[in-house]
């Protein structure tokens, strides 16, 4: 969904509010943003150290190499504030800090969030066993699985974030990306450090490039699932969100589709955007392209995402 | 997502008899169940009501046979199927099912108990079926369904608590099977590690949350070394108030803390 921002004179508070250009929608002013999230979120590793820098992450990054969507809302909103909920290790289906459990917190804060952002996926990918059979996506969650668990985080932000608010889900980054990334960074991360810290295997121990984009072809289908629920959410057509919160994505469609570069989900990452650290999660310029792209494509952007990835 | 869409069997009968042991429980009971708290006094406000439980409903009793049955109790929430992974063929089919209350979600496999009332019976593709002293549940993946879960009071080691924190039952943690898990050291992200091998079912560390690959990177603040697994047995047994633990799991950095958990039981 595309979002022009529009700033017209507030009604009260001397804030500002925004439209979206295609419904003339007015949303909530983002005086509070929660997230939903997990390492990439956390901005693990992004500095090439070990750990959590929640300080580097794209979304709630305070660093100004990396001007996250928490800074840019800082820069123009007063009285901005934060209260992110993303885990290292969460995954958006499985675990204890699963999307539904973060939205579950997210809905428990005090002061409710207008701006909920969310980037999981990839742990849910990682986390699953090698496949023996022909087909290497035959252990990871079936879409049925994925869209039930998507939708008991959306079902519960729907329902607890003020009218008006606007949850955006970025689509999954695919991991056979980010294995190519890495291999092209140096040999110690595909014979050093994925085998010895078990990065996933899933796709860093898969010697087969046709069986990694088999993988990466699912999360692909995850990403469908996403934009579908998204427009259904977003519209009520599923009649789950009545009170009228507003979701966005930023997938339109995938690599094969013609849709390269348009979202983090098609998004090549090289070695030049990931860390040294794990070859596997965004260092410091992969965190800011993702958060220039969030933003782009979120209610406060204007759609022009091409020079995020300059 | 409506409660209770059951399909097929004696499940009206499951949630009546839910409905009669919940009534049937003590407001004494509930306040010595709910008065649990951690040792920096934390208590979610959803924690569940406990109930008593009877003998028939118990289909596998802790060490296989039941000694008191006031050590069992009952625990009931509405938890929700969201999908059915038929695998690879070469690993068993499994059931993804999250207890709405905490929305901790897990894979439940053929044959495996849910809590010591309930067992996975059947996964098909279609629907999973639960068997129960009551009767057979079926749900199909959505579906959204209170059920009623017996456990032994020492069954949980480490409750969930969301953000890598649980909450440590001491006295489950030392009647757990007391072997440590194999391993190797390595050396990574600049320091010793213990590379966990595995981990043995019903251990101590498996009911702790640690899984066969996770690397032990240090137990609070000091880098883990060859005594390193026998401090973490120490520290979940001993009583002290908490642990806190590093472990990379998929490479990704987990720092837990275990808080001990006291109750009035």
């Amino acid at each position: 969904m595309r979002l022009v921002r529009r700033a017209i004179p507030a009604i009260a508070m001397g804030s500002f509010l925004f439209v979206n250009s295609a419904t003339a929608t007015v949303w909530a002013p983002p005086s509070k943003q929660a997230n939903a999230g997990d390492s990439i979120s956390q901005g693990f590793g992004a500095n090439g150290w070990p750990g959590d820098h929640p300080d580097l992450s794209w979304v709630q990054g305070t660093d100004a190499r990396v001007n996250s969507l928490a800074s840019r809302h800082a820069a123009t909103q007063p009285g901005f504030t934060q209260e992110p909920e993303s885990v290292s290790g969460a995954e958006l289906v499985g675990g204890n800090d699963n999307f539904a459990a973060q939205a579950a917190r997210i809905c428990a804060q005090d002061k409710k969030p207008t701006r909920v952002r969310v980037l999981l996926g990839g742990n849910d990918v990682c986390n699953r066993p090698r496949s023996n059979s022909a087909d290497a996506a035959a252990n990871l969650y079936s879409v049925t699985t994925w869209r039930n668990a998507l939708r008991a985080g959306m079902d519960q932000l729907a329902a607890c974030l003020p009218p008006k608010s606007v949850v955006q889900i970025l689509s999954v980054p695919r991991v056979d990306g980010l294995y190519q990334a890495g291999h092209d960074k140096s040999l110690w991360c595909h014979w050093g450090v994925w085998p010895l810290a078990g990065v996933c295997r899933v796709v860093t121990a898969e010697s087969d490039p046709a069986r990694r984009a088999q993988i990466g072809a699912r999360i692909d289908q995850y990403n469908d699932v996403i934009a579908e629920e998204v427009h259904a959410y977003a519209t009520n057509a599923n009649g789950r969100n009545p009170r009228g919160v507003g979701f966005v994505t930023d997938w339109v469609g995938s690599i094969a589709e013609g849709y390269e570069n348009t979202s983090v989900g098609t998004y090549r990452f090289g070695a030049e955007d990931i860390n040294g650290v794990d070859c596997f999660h965004p260092n410091i310029d992969g965190q800011r392209k993702i958060a220039c792209l969030a933003w782009a494509k979120g209610p406060e952007g204007n759609g022009a995402y091409a020079s995020c990835f300059d | 997502m409506s409660i209770g869409e059951l399909r097929i069997g004696w499940s009206a009968v499951l949630l009546a008899g839910c409905m009669s042991a919940l009534t049937g429980c003590s407001v004494e009971e509930r306040a010595q169940t709910s008065s649990q708290t951690n040792a920096v006094g934390e208590r979610t406000a959803d924690d569940p009501i406990a109930s008593p439980v009877t003998p028939e409903e118990i289909l596998e009793p802790r060490d296989g046979r039941i000694d008191d049955v006031s050590q069992y109790v009952a625990t009931e929430s509405p938890h929700r199927l969201f999908g059915i992974e038929l695998g690879d063929g070469t690993s068993p089919p499994a059931a993804i099912i999250a207890d709405t209350r905490t929305w901790s979600t897990r894979a439940y496999h053929e044959g495996e108990l849910v809590g010591r009332g309930m067992r996975v019976a059947r996964i098909g593709e279609q629907a999973v079926t639960f068997e129960t002293a009551q009767g057979d549940v079926v749900l199909t993946p959505g579906d959204t369904v209170k059920l009623r879960i017996v456990r032994h009071k020492l069954d949980v080691v480490a409750r969930p608590l969301g953000k890598n924190r649980f909450a440590l039952d001491t006295e489950a943690a030392r009647a757990a099977r007391d072997v440590l898990p194999s391993y190797e050291r390595v050396e990574l992200f600049g320091g010793p590690m213990l590379k966990l091998g595995e981990v043995p079912v019903g251990s101590l560390f498996a009911e702790a949350d640690f899984r066969e690959g996770d690397l032990v990177a240090s137990v609070d603040g000091a880098p883990a070394n060859e005594d390193t697994l026998a401090e973490i047995r120490r520290a979940l047994t001993d009583g002290r108030p908490s642990v806190n633990i590093r472990i990379y799991r998929g490479g990704i950095p987990l720092d837990r803390t275990y808080t001990a958990y006291t109750t009035t039981r």
